[in-house]
């Protein structure tokens, strides 16, 4: 008991001292790039154009006009990635939201650092090219199946940085929509819609009028006049002077895409020109205007089935196309008469006929009889019809990235749950039948071949102390830790073990679900099956050596917090990428270390476990939580009984016979003794019907 | 950065007019933003779908001037004429060309669009650099019928000091075009119509300065601390000196035009003594209410 206080003091201290140095917060976080930096990621024909905010810029087209935005996403979309630091990537848009280029500015995503290297996340940017932001991405998963019926967009994932590039993506999409919301007003929640030809109401144009269907501009002469004044053009109309009061344009506006709208105003010849042309094609949405002034809509110029000149729409804040449909058009009576056009425009094209959009009129002066200069004023109109008369498609929106996280990942997540359930109970309720079965040595070995190979190599739920800087950066520097969520297989893991600490402390994860602790065991079965010679620490080396995993940790907190780029390095004193992220095919020293590791157990046994992993430091910690004493023992357990200390492979037992929770791995060995008749010492003696001598002041070994 | 209200002191008087107007059921009223500022708008009397349209056509005007002057939209005219250094412009955007240099004139130059390279250099927080003067002043901006040009590299205009009030100005001209003249219209200044409103004139310090009762006028406050620059200066900026010590806390001018009594207030802050507000005020200002930064008013 005194030693587990001392344990747990030494500790508290350890943590204390990281917090403590956390304090201060000096957060590394990324400084913004220069100018001179981002300009380096713009390529031909852009160029960088001004500032629009932190490490935003326009893109600037040969034509010198504004044609997309340039940005990095690190201060839009401060997202933190699986090392807590932001994946900071340099993203292209159009200003009609298509991807230029994402390219990658900075990161510290452990599995890119090394292991993988940065390809194939330089690999995984450069699928978004072309993409739009309107679009419904979608990181696929090489896990789960892609539905090709969804209008979802899947991006290649890449396998085992599943996290990371979520993280990416979030990053890209979180930014570029940011400066969409900030520059494009309007795109990136676009729904479509189309006429739903099942709503038919009897409508006449005084309904149209008086529900707001039709819309009704009205630009008097006085007005246009007012908007040339004090320019060369203020007297070359004399029409405006003279008859100020009079409508210079006088325009309604009818979306003629709903067939109850359309027979409103639309004698039937016409009608049936409108059907026709709408077969042809089904996607555009076609709009009546008729002009009852003198303004007339279109130039002399103009030439049927071409834009109009002097017409022009936006939506959005982003211009809409306008064409003219060529209909010859007789308008019912009762419909104001006038120059009357229907103007198509392609929903294909991001035209949304149940919001507002806006028709633009230019009025257009001339100065001068030859060669005369043009004065223009545009006035606009906003036009909304309906929405009861559109079916109206809500965008598809793709699930929260944590529960795709957990969609992609069924089976896998299945399968987990029945390996931790099977795990808990055999070492719960069922601990001394389990422990006492004749073959329970292959079964252990068994499951933990299970572990290794679908915990660890398939599922890549090798659980790491990356994720605990993670949160410890998270939490010191207040940064968001949904990063925690994308990684569904080692959420689950990491959730039974946080719930095993209260039953068993850290025994559950370091003796049964860590899957580079199987492979030590393996190597030591091995070493054992070639007979070689095991080292034995001796005890008071043991007990200094045991604590040196906490000062691993206390440094990995520490430079986590300070050295980010150091700690990249440092976290590499885990093997686990090595063994298994990258199935020991990395370069020659991590693998070298990682299968030294595994050499070293097969004459020290679990050497790194016990004495370096700053993982298990932490379950260590964690093991605090511990509610209960769940190996049991019997008075003679210590004194005089050694029996199970020196069964103990992990040296978890002291010579009082008390159990060190906090390094025990929950082999279950000194439970099977315990329970056997045949190896429990005071059990074999009470079969002979003795008993064990009275304690002596100092224990003796007893050799099996 | 966005300057979002250039005047940190509003002549803060919509509800004191509407309630001295008495506000009828009638009465179209709307309200929102426009040229980054509040903005608002009372129609008086007629038929209520006339006053729809009418509504319509002013909104419509609002968002014409903020393509056309926004210094922040990278693509309204202005932009395209800072970032081009010329421009081929439309009539409403010579009309206030017209405007802001007889304001020059009028203020010997005390008013002057080109002194935005002095403002984004302080806007950036860093000092003024002698050097920026070569390409600040009103006289190396040449219009050539409807071709704006600047002949000097480098230059670039605000018109932060006048937009305000010439989008007042046509905002009420498009009201009265659709038959509607007793307006109450606040797009940055004010403008009231056929009828009298009571409008009352902020202090520096929030208080109430003064009360003007108007008709068929125009009334712009220009404040020293309206916004200020990252340095701590006022973002009044003197076209000549950089560092000068500025006339007054504000500046109220009461004039025929939004436009007018908007760039007379700004230039107004830039002159130290009454010298120039008196012979304003025997031209083109009705009235003027000055305000030193102890509070002290005068009222020509």
């Amino acid at each position: 008991m005194g030693g587990l206080f001392k344990t747990l003091i030494k500790m508290l201290t350890a943590l204390a001292l990281c917090l403590a140095a956390a304090l201060p917060l000096l957060a590394a976080e990324g400084k913004l790039m220069t100018r001179e930096e981002a300009a380096s990621f713009v390529e031909p024909p852009y160029m960088l154009g001004e500032s629009i905010g932190p490490g935003a810029w326009e893109l600037i087209n040969l034509d010198s006009r504004v044609a997309g935005y340039g940005f990095e996403s690190e201060p839009l979309a401060p997202l933190p990635g699986f090392s807590g630091a932001p994946i900071n990537i340099f993203v292209q848009i159009t200003i009609e939201g298509r991807f230029i280029d994402t390219k990658l500015v900075s990161h510290n995503e452990p599995i890119f650092v090394s292991g993988l290297g940065e390809a194939p996340l330089r690999a995984f940017l450069s699928q978004y090219k072309g993409r739009s932001i309107t679009d419904s991405l979608v990181v696929g998963v090489p896990y789960g199946g892609k539905n090709d019926a969804s209008s979802l967009v899947y991006l290649d994932g890449v396998t085992k940085a599943t996290a990371s590039v979520r993280i990416a993506h979030e990053s890209i999409l979180g930014a570029a929509q940011a400066i969409a919301r900030e520059k494009m007003e309007g795109l990136g929640a676009r729904s479509s819609a189309r006429p739903d030809p099942a709503v038919q109401e009897a409508l006449t144009w005084d309904d149209l009028v008086a529900k707001g269907i039709a819309t009704r501009r009205l630009v008097t002469n006085s007005e246009v006049q007012a908007a040339f004044t004090g320019t060369k053009f203020a007297d070359d109309d004399p029409e405006a002077l003279d008859n100020p009061e009079a409508a210079y344009l006088d325009l309604w506006v009818v979306d003629v895409g709903p067939p109850s709208v359309a027979a409103a105003v639309f004698e039937k010849d016409t009608l049936a020109q409108l059907k026709q042309f709408l077969s042809i094609s089904p996607d555009a949405e076609p709009v009546l205007v008729i002009e009852a002034g003198r303004h007339g809509l279109v130039t002399d110029e103009f030439i049927r089935n071409t834009s109009p000149d002097l017409l022009s729409a936006e939506q959005g804040g982003l211009p809409v196309a306008l064409r003219d449909a060529d209909l010859s058009i007789e308008l019912k009576s009762g419909v104001p008469q006038g120059v009357a056009l229907v103007l198509r425009t392609d929903r294909r094209l991001g035209f949304n006929p149940a919001a507002e959009w806006t028709l633009k009129v230019r009025a257009l002066r001339a100065h001068g009889s030859f060669q005369p200069e043009m004065g223009q004023v545009d006035f606009s109109t906003p036009v909304t019809t309906p929405e009861r008369f559109f079916i109206v498609e809500e965008a598809v929106r793709a699930d929260p990235l944590w529960m795709q996280a957990i969609s992609s990942r069924i089976p896998d997540l299945a399968a987990l749950a029945i390996l931790l359930a099977l795990v808990f109970t055999a070492n719960g309720p069922l601990m001394s039948r389990f422990a006492g079965l004749a073959n329970y040595r292959a079964i252990r070995l068994a499951i933990l071949a299970v572990v290794t190979g679908f915990v660890g190599w398939w599922g890549q739920g090798q659980l790491s102390i990356v994720t605990v800087l993670g949160v410890v950066r998270g939490v010191a520097q207040g940064a968001d830790m949904s990063f925690l969520l994308y990684d569904s297989f080692a959420l689950l893991l990491w959730i039974a073990v946080l719930v095993s600490f209260v039953i068993w402390g850290r025994a559950l994860f370091c003796g049964w679900l860590c899957p580079f602790g199987a492979m030590q065991e393996f190597a030591d079965v091995l070493g054992r099956w070639l007979r070689l010679p095991q080292l034995s620490v001796p005890a008071k080396l043991d007990a200094v050596l045991v604590n040196l995993k906490y000062v691993v940790l206390a440094l990995l907190v520490a430079t986590a917090l300070y050295a980010p780029a150091l700690n990249d390095k440092l976290v590499e004193v885990e093997p686990f990428k090595t063994a298994v992220t990258t199935f020991f095919v990395r370069e020659w020293y991590y693998v070298a270390y990682a299968g030294g590791l595994l050499l070293l157990s097969m004459v020290l046994f679990k050497g790194f476990c016990r004495y370096l992993c700053p993982l298990g430091a932490v379950m260590a910690i964690g093991g605090l939580l511990r509610g209960r004493k769940w190996i049991a023992r019997r008075a003679e357990c210590g004194s005089p009984c050694q029996l199970c200390k020196v069964k103990c492979s992990y040296k978890a037992i002291k010579p009082s016979g008390a159990i060190a929770y906090n390094e025990c791995f929950g082999c279950l060995d000194c439970v099977r003794i315990h329970d056997d008749v045949r190896q429990c010492v005071p059990l074999v003696l009470a079969g002979k019907g003795r008993a064990l001598p009275q304690p002596r002041p100092r224990a003796t070994q007893v050799t099996a | 950065m966005k300057v979002s209200r250039r005047r940190f002191l509003a002549i803060s008087a919509v509800a004191a007019g509407a309630a001295a107007l008495g506000l009828r059921d009638r009465d179209l009223h709307w309200q929102g933003v426009a040229l980054g500022a509040d903005a608002s708008l009372t129609l008086s009397g007629g038929d209520p779908q006339k006053a729809q349209i009418a509504l319509a056509a002013a909104l419509d005007t609002i968002r014409r001037m903020e393509r056309l002057f926004s210094l922040y939209d990278p693509a309204s005219a202005l932009s395209v004429l800072n970032r081009a250094g010329s421009l081929e412009a439309e009539p409403e955007f010579l009309r206030l060309m017209a405007i802001a240099g007889e304001t020059h004139r009028l203020t010997g130059g005390l008013f002057d669009p080109t002194v935005q390279p002095l403002f984004a250099r302080a806007l950036a927080g860093h000092q003024p650099d002698p050097a920026l003067y070569d390409r600040i002043g009103w006289h190396h901006v040449s219009i050539n019928s409807s071709r704006i040009s600047y002949e000097r590299p480098g230059m670039a205009m605000t018109l932060n000091g006048i937009a305000q009030g010439f989008a007042t100005d046509r905002v009420s001209e498009t009201l009265a075009a659709h038959g509607f003249t007793a307006t109450l219209v606040n797009v940055g200044e004010f403008k009231i119509g056929n009828r009298s409103a009571s409008i009352g004139v902020a202090g520096t310090n929030g208080d109430l300065a003064g009360q003007l009762t108007l008709e068929n006028a125009a009334v712009a406050t220009s404040a020293s601390n309206g916004f200020m620059l990252p340095g701590g200066g006022s973002h009044i900026l003197h076209p000549q000196m950089a560092s000068v010590a500025l006339g007054w806390a504000s500046a109220t001018v009461v004039a025929p035009t939004a436009a007018m009594a908007d760039a007379l207030s700004t230039a107004l802050i830039l002159s130290p003594g009454e010298e120039l507000a008196r012979s304003l005020v025997s031209g083109p200002a009705r009235t003027i209410v000055l305000q030193d930064t102890a509070g002290q008013t005068v009222t020509l």
